[in-house]
């Protein structure tokens, strides 16, 4: 059908086996009921999956999925959904990326791209209007992100879109991630070691075709009064300075900044590493997403002889690579972080798997013998950028770190998994919840595993009050859920302009309105929203082939130890305050004790398919 | 005579302006059809910013010297494109020294920044720009 506009109207499907293309039409039913971004992919991977796929395998598909905003002038409209099943938590794992690919592939024609098969040898996709060329990638196999995407970019068009993986990725690194242009860096759940598994080291795309607009008029008018709202809000120009890093501060004022491996809340060195340190002395320039009037895009440089580098940064990288490593020196979080994303792995699991390694060695769970002689003590800047290069590289217990510290702990034994931080498999990312229950219980719902991109209520519960336990805490979870995690991973726009800005939501059904021509209400958004959770809970739940409550629980380490000093001294998350939220949690998705979907839940959504599908795998349903 | 003019430390690399100029001048969401135009590009060891656009040379301007039917015009301030004498040879973004000339493969005129005179005369880049980088100098 012919689209109004915001969807460019095909999906390209690539088989790499067979290099080979078709376009589909994009249907109604796509576009009216799950809109784009996650919500396309959790539809493809449930509908096209095997049930316990190997998410290394040929068999395993990568959807790139843009939305009917992204790419258009809508404020922070440039991001891209990466999709696939996780290889660091076997079920469903996503990340979205800032990346020139999103609007570079409408321009192509396509609202979509889904991979799959394996390539024979390294290849790299180029997508245009012409359509997709399979070019070798031989040459760039075992290349740095950085080096990559400078010859990418010679090779094709010199803004071409690009999504790259590091050796990271070709090591097939559980937590390697896809990036682009210095630091852009998406999907933590894996998607880096999925792009591996399949002999494929790039996406890059290029086109000039018009993506359609219903009403060109209303959309700069729209955003002519967006862009008013968003410049002349309250802290505006303290967040193009400092971004997200400014986190680090207020972490350390509230007691929730991760510190030797989530052992801590405070640490002494934080304002070293912190917003103002790095506007002040090491910010370079500024970069943004397309049509992001706030960008938060800083890049710094080292004022090191010994650390030579630069890098993009945010608050995570910051938090899981200085304090949560008990570094305090800048240059060196730069080095780390610059490492990470030329190598192309998660700089958040990297944090987590060397905190987690120099806890064990500081424990005597590994020894100086498993190491190789590396002292890995916190705040030793040198073992950790030597650990993280074994772990790039799989290189000795680098090879076991490499899996996460999920499974890393298994196999290094002892006490071990009493310290891994992951929920599901996934490390947790920059919040320490010692004393933060409506925190823990966003990292232990969380839809791909510990991660604050949805249901980031940190700061809502530190004003609500972190003692407190109500219904008003699932409830904020959820929301969050349904607005960050469903509605911006949807369209897909970036959610930091109306949680950092306050930029009203009513302007987003506005912004399709003139941009699809199609009615949407922010109602009818979430309840899609919610649907996409259960679809996501359902997947899960067929690829474990069971589930357990226990596997929507934070790590021990909350439960069974305390900050020693800071706001947060003394504190530990009770079971019993965790277990009374997650019951009220399961409740408002309308799913049952063990957090499996009632059978009336899934028919209210129309998710019947996936009432016969478990009941097939012999799971009892609720009513 | 004016022209525009990007401050590049200011610059974000957002292309609000890149958009805002096709959306301005042909109704349509296309970075192709644009007549300024942002570049970041990325060295193995450092990211570089750059901005090509019109420097509006003049009655003696390389494109209009090029053009070989007399299509580019100089209006006083800013070039102007005679549709119906273009012949599409794309002599003028071989001439231009600064690339400012753009071609689009589905639109066969060239595209020249016309300082929004056929808007209403306040370059919409400039009044656009988030981060006051874009200025017009004269």
């Amino acid at each position: 059908m012919e689209w109004k506009g915001g969807w460019v109207g095909k999906i390209l499907i690539v088989d790499l086996s067979k290099r080979s293309f078709i376009e589909e039409e994009l249907s109604k039913e796509w576009a009216y009921e799950w809109i784009g971004g996650r919500g396309w992919a959790i539809k493809w991977l449930y509908e096209n999956l095997k049930p316990k796929t190997d998410p290394l395998s040929p068999m395993n598909d990568i959807v790139i999925a843009t939305g009917p905003l992204t790419g258009i002038l809508v404020p922070s409209s440039g991001k891209v959904v990466i999709a696939a099943k996780s290889p660091i938590t076997n079920g469903y794992g996503d990340g979205n990326i800032g990346s020139h690919l999103g609007y570079q592939l409408k321009q192509a024609g396509y609202d979509a791209v889904i991979i799959r098969g394996k390539a024979k040898t390294p290849i790299y996709l180029y997508i245009t209007p012409n359509g997709v060329e399979f070019r070798s990638a031989e040459h760039l196999w075992g290349k740095g992100v950085f080096e990559t995407e400078y010859i990418l970019r010679k090779e094709t068009e010199r803004d071409a879109g690009t999504l790259i993986i590091g050796p990271g990725g070709e090591n097939m690194v559980r937590f390697a991630t896809v990036l682009c242009e210095h630091g852009r860096a998406g999907g933590r759940t894996g998607m880096g070691a999925v792009f591996g598994s399949k002999n494929l080291k790039a996406v890059v795309a290029y086109g000039w075709k018009t993506i359609p607009i219903a009403d060109v008029d209303g959309l700069l008018e729209l955003f002519w009064e967006s862009r008013q709202k968003i410049m002349q809000a309250e802290g505006y120009k303290k967040w193009i300075e400092q971004g997200t890093v400014m986190t680090v501060e207020w972490c350390q004022e509230v007691g929730t900044l991760p510190t030797y491996n989530f052992s801590e809340g405070v640490f002494e060195d934080a304002y070293k590493i912190g917003g103002e340190a790095m506007a002040r002395e090491y910010k370079y320039m500024r970069k943004a997403c397309m049509s992001c009037v706030m960008p938060c895009g800083n890049v710094l440089v080292s004022k090191s002889e010994k650390w030579k580098g630069f890098a993009e940064m945010d608050y995570e990288n910051v938090a899981l690579l200085g304090s949560n490593l008990g570094i305090g020196d800048y240059n060196v979080v730069i080095a780390l972080n610059k490492l990470a994303d030329d190598m192309g792995v998660d700089t958040i699991s990297l944090g987590n798997v060397i905190g987690f390694a120099m806890e064990c060695f500081e424990k005597g769970i590994i020894t100086s013998k498993d190491t190789k002689g590396l002292e890995l003590r916190f705040g030793n800047a040198e073992a950790a950028i030597e650990l993280a290069k074994r772990i790039i590289k799989r290189e000795g217990i680098g090879n076991i770190l490499a899996d996460g510290v999920k499974i890393a702990a298994k196999k290094f034994g002892k006490d071990a998994q009493k310290i891994a931080m992951h929920v599901k498999g996934l490390e947790i990312s920059g919040y320490d919840c010692h004393g933060a229950p409506a925190m823990a219980l966003a990292y232990g719902t969380s839809e791909i595993g510990a991660h604050h991109k949805s249901a980031w209520v940190i700061a809502w519960e530190m004003r609500y009050g972190r003692e407190k336990v109500d219904r008003a805490k699932p409830d904020k979870v959820i929301e969050f859920q349904r607005i960050r995690g469903g509605m911006f991973e949807m369209l897909t726009t970036c959610r930091l302009p109306w949680i950092e800005l306050g930029y009203p939501l009513e302007y987003y059904p506005k912004f399709l309105k003139v941009v699809t021509g199609l009615e949407f209400t922010l109602d009818q958004i979430y309840r899609i929203a919610d649907k996409i959770y259960t679809l996501i809970r359902v997947f899960f739940v067929r690829e474990y082939g069971h589930w357990k409550r226990e596997y929507d629980y934070p790590p021990a380490k909350w439960f069974e130890t305390a900050p020693s000093k800071g706001p947060a001294v003394g504190m530990r998350l009770s079971k019993e305050v965790y277990d009374n939220l997650l019951d009220m949690y399961y409740d408002a998705r309308g799913w049952d004790k063990n957090g499996i979907p009632r059978k009336s839940t899934l028919e209210n959504f129309g998710l019947h398919f996936a009432i016969s599908d478990l009941e097939k795998m012999g799971i009892a349903l609720s009513e | 005579m004016g022209r525009v003019e990007v401050d590049l430390s200011k610059c974000s690399g957002c292309l609000i302006c890149v958009q805002v100029c096709a959306l301005t001048h042909f109704k349509e969401q296309n970075t192709t059809k644009s007549a300024i135009r942002i570049f970041t590009d990325y060295f193995p060891n450092t990211i570089r910013r750059s901005y090509v656009v019109c420097h509006q040379c003049g009655e003696k301007a390389p494109c209009i010297v090029a053009c070989p039917t007399g299509a580019l015009i100089w209006k006083g301030d800013h070039v102007e494109l005679v549709k119906e004498k273009c012949i599409s040879c794309k002599n003028c973004e071989v001439a231009c020294p600064y690339g400012a000339v753009f071609f689009n493969p589905d639109y066969k005129y060239p595209i020249i920044c016309d300082m929004c005179t056929s808007i209403d005369g306040v370059p919409q880049c400039a009044k656009f720009c988030p981060m006051g980088a874009i200025r017009i100098i004269k």
